[in-house]
């Protein structure tokens, strides 16, 4: 805990180079005849060995955001709009042979269910293994062997030369979990978008995993974009937080500012644990109505204006319903709300 | 995996008993007598009730049953009650035949089938897709014995490349011989290999929009081993599972391609038996294309496991 935050003030991540720069970055589908913006114009940058907690509720468009990164939309999805600049390219642009060889190597993907991620009919062994190959590494079956071992090892996955000869059906959930992690890291990316890695995992496996990742940063200045509904989570291992409402980054700043001083209203309602983001809100919620909208039903203004308790104890003002709030995202701790410096001095 | 062998093998014993209580009450329960078919309308009762005890066909069923069942596990089937000969060698003899006609139709079915549902189920909605899937729906509808007769009308009557019929053994002249397997088992790999090709699409459709072919993507991996090594790997599964189920449409259909082909195998003497009701023949024939249906779904099974870890639990 306190690591990161004797780590957090001083590091600029424009200034140390950053990993990932995102600008202006817009997801599209085509549905009934016009585009629905499931990831509407979000621009952000990841610094070297830092972890971003990039939260919201479920259709808030981040895990779409964390897919876009790897340009792996689902069709008829689009990225329609915006740079993605990563390692002195353009993602958003790239060819796609040029993409296929920056997956898994450049950039890793791990989800949270590891099982299904994992070939069934072949051994751990040959699912790292292949990784290497594909992607243009050694070939000798010895050396490759002790590469994936190794590998295990960091990961610190019991019995590691064990369980290269397993299938994946055969190993723990978190053992499983454990692997997806190697097979990510084993050709050693600069950026991994972890997507809700350990909400399969009761809560000691979690805490480990948890750990795991944190270590890896550290280490090997790997920086994580840390996909997640879990604010306990956040708060953990996360240098810093984008909150994602509708589509949007409503919020973004380091762990201990937005923790202590949240300047947006949805924010605030999630810290102060009004609004569960899994789960079933509670019957006496009435500060925070309504349902999360839709993407082909995206609010006019500000998107949250409608739930909004700031809007309705203001007197519903009119800019929130019609303006969409303008944000400096070169601040360190920015909020998308024509109300938020009002709202956080209020407090 | 050899614990889970052994328990499949011992599966299989007493389903094969249960199996030949229940031919050999079937085989009775046909009406007419065979030795009064036999001797036709010439038989006096007195010389049928002679014929049937000289043949045993007058003591209780469950003493029948028990000759026939304790002559099988000596390998012995039993005499046939028209011709008097021992039918153990007479099967013996047309195994081969059988045998090489079911093996090449396989072959057929795997070569046609396989590739076709792949490349459909890969490229749904691509033009290959919109020519095999038609394609297999008319397979499907076309009986085997019409296909058979257009394969002579074309390749033996129209250009004359392949003879209309016949058997030469394997060991005999292995050219010649495969020549003459070469339509009936085309035929039967045609009238299979649409219901093949179909499953194989189906589970390739499903297979990519599994999870791991998706990560598979996501880890970078090239597009040569994902077709490999998830997609294809994964979609043998089920054609191992349809291939042995389809056995028994094989060992079916051969009654009447080897018929239509002139093909002396184990099929024809079962419809020769048949229609001269040689209840002995019948149901010793029947139980021994049943052994061979659950001996190689038996293989089946154990290549199953052998491919797919998760089936050994």
């Amino acid at each position: 805990m306190t690591k990161q935050q004797q780590r957090m003030p001083g590091s600029d991540p424009l200034r140390d180079g950053a990993v990932l720069d995102v600008r202006g970055l817009t997801v599209e589908f085509p549905a009934r005849g016009r585009n629905v913006r499931a990831v509407d114009n979000v621009s952000f940058t990841v610094g070297r060995g830092e972890i971003i907690g990039l939260v919201g509720e479920s259709a808030s468009g981040k895990s779409t955001l964390g897919l876009a990164l790897m340009r792996m939309i689902p069709a008829p999805g689009v990225v329609s709009a915006g740079t993605i600049a990563f390692g002195g390219r353009d993602l958003a642009s790239l060819p796609e042979a040029e993409m296929r060889e920056l997956r898994g190597k450049a950039l890793s993907l791990i989800v949270q269910d590891a099982l299904a991620t994992m070939n069934p009919v072949t051994t751990i062994e040959e699912q790292i293994t292949e990784v290497i190959r594909d992607h243009g590494g050694d070939r000798s079956r010895k050396s490759l062997r002790a590469r994936a071992t190794e590998m295990l090892r960091e990961v610190r996955l019991p019995n590691a030369e064990q369980s290269l000869n397993r299938y994946p059906h055969q190993l723990s959930g978190g053992m499983q979990q454990r692997v997806a992690i190697a097979e990510g890291l084993i050709l050693g990316p600069e950026l991994i978008i972890a997507d809700e890695p350990t909400t399969a995992l009761d809560v000691t496996v979690q805490a480990q995993i948890l750990a795991l990742l944190r270590d890896i940063c550290d280490t090997r200045g790997t920086s994580i974009i840390f996909v997640t509904h879990d604010l306990a989570t956040v708060a953990e291992i996360c240098d810093r937080v984008m909150v994602m409402y509708a589509g949007r980054i409503v919020e973004s700043g380091t762990v201990s500012a937005v923790f202590s001083k949240p300047a947006h209203p949805y924010t605030k309602a999630l810290l102060s644990g009004l609004l569960p983001l899994s789960g079933e809100p509670p019957a006496e919620l009435e500060a925070l109505p309504g349902q999360p909208p839709r993407p082909d039903a995206w609010p006019t203004g500000c998107r949250f204006h409608p739930r909004c308790p700031l809007w309705r104890a203001l007197g519903e003002p009119e800019i929130c319903t019609t303006t969409d709030p303008e944000v400096d995202e070169s601040d360190s701790h920015w909020a998308a709300c024509h109300f938020a410096d009002l709202e956080g001095a209020g407090r | 995996m050899i614990r889970y062998a052994i328990n499949r093998i011992l599966i299989v014993i007493p389903l094969l008993l249960a199996l030949s209580v229940l031919l050999f009450l079937y085989v009775h329960a046909v009406p007419g007598d065979p030795i009064a078919g036999m001797l036709g309308p010439n038989g006096s009762p007195e010389l049928i009730a002679q014929l049937r005890a000289e043949r045993g066909l007058d003591r209780p069923l469950y003493v029948q049953y028990w000759d026939w069942i304790s002559g099988l596990a000596q390998g012995d089937l039993g005499i046939s009650l028209i011709s008097g000969q021992q039918i153990t060698p007479v099967v013996i003899n047309r195994i081969p035949a059988t045998f090489q006609l079911t093996f090449v139709s396989l072959f057929f079915t795997v070569l046609i089938g396989l590739p076709a549902g792949f490349l459909a189920g890969k490229y749904r909605g691509s033009w290959i897709d919109k020519i095999l899937s038609p394609a297999a729906l008319l397979g499907l509808s076309m009986p085997v014995f019409w296909i058979g007769t257009l394969l002579i009308l074309i390749l033996a009557v129209q250009l004359r490349w392949l003879p209309t019929g016949g058997y030469i053994p394997f060991a005999q002249s292995p050219v010649d011989s495969l020549r003459l397997t070469l339509m009936p088992a085309l035929a039967l790999g045609i009238h299979l290999s649409p219901f093949l090709a179909r499953m194989v699409r189906a589970t390739t459709i499903e297979l990519q929009q599994e999870q791991f072919v998706v990560q598979a993507r996501m880890k970078g991996l090239r597009s040569r081993t994902i077709t490999y090594r998830y997609l294809l790997r994964n979609a043998i599964v089920p054609v191992l599972v349809v291939l042995g189920l389809q056995l028994g449409t094989l060992l079916g259909g051969q009654v009447i391609v080897e018929q239509l082909f002139n093909w002396p195998g184990v099929g024809r003497l079962l419809v020769e038996g048949a229609i001269q009701r040689d209840y002995l023949m019948v149901q010793s024939l029947i139980l021994v294309v049943a052994t061979i249906y659950v001996i190689v779904n038996l293989g089946v099974e154990l290549l199953h496991a052998w491919l797919d870890p998760r089936v050994r639990l």
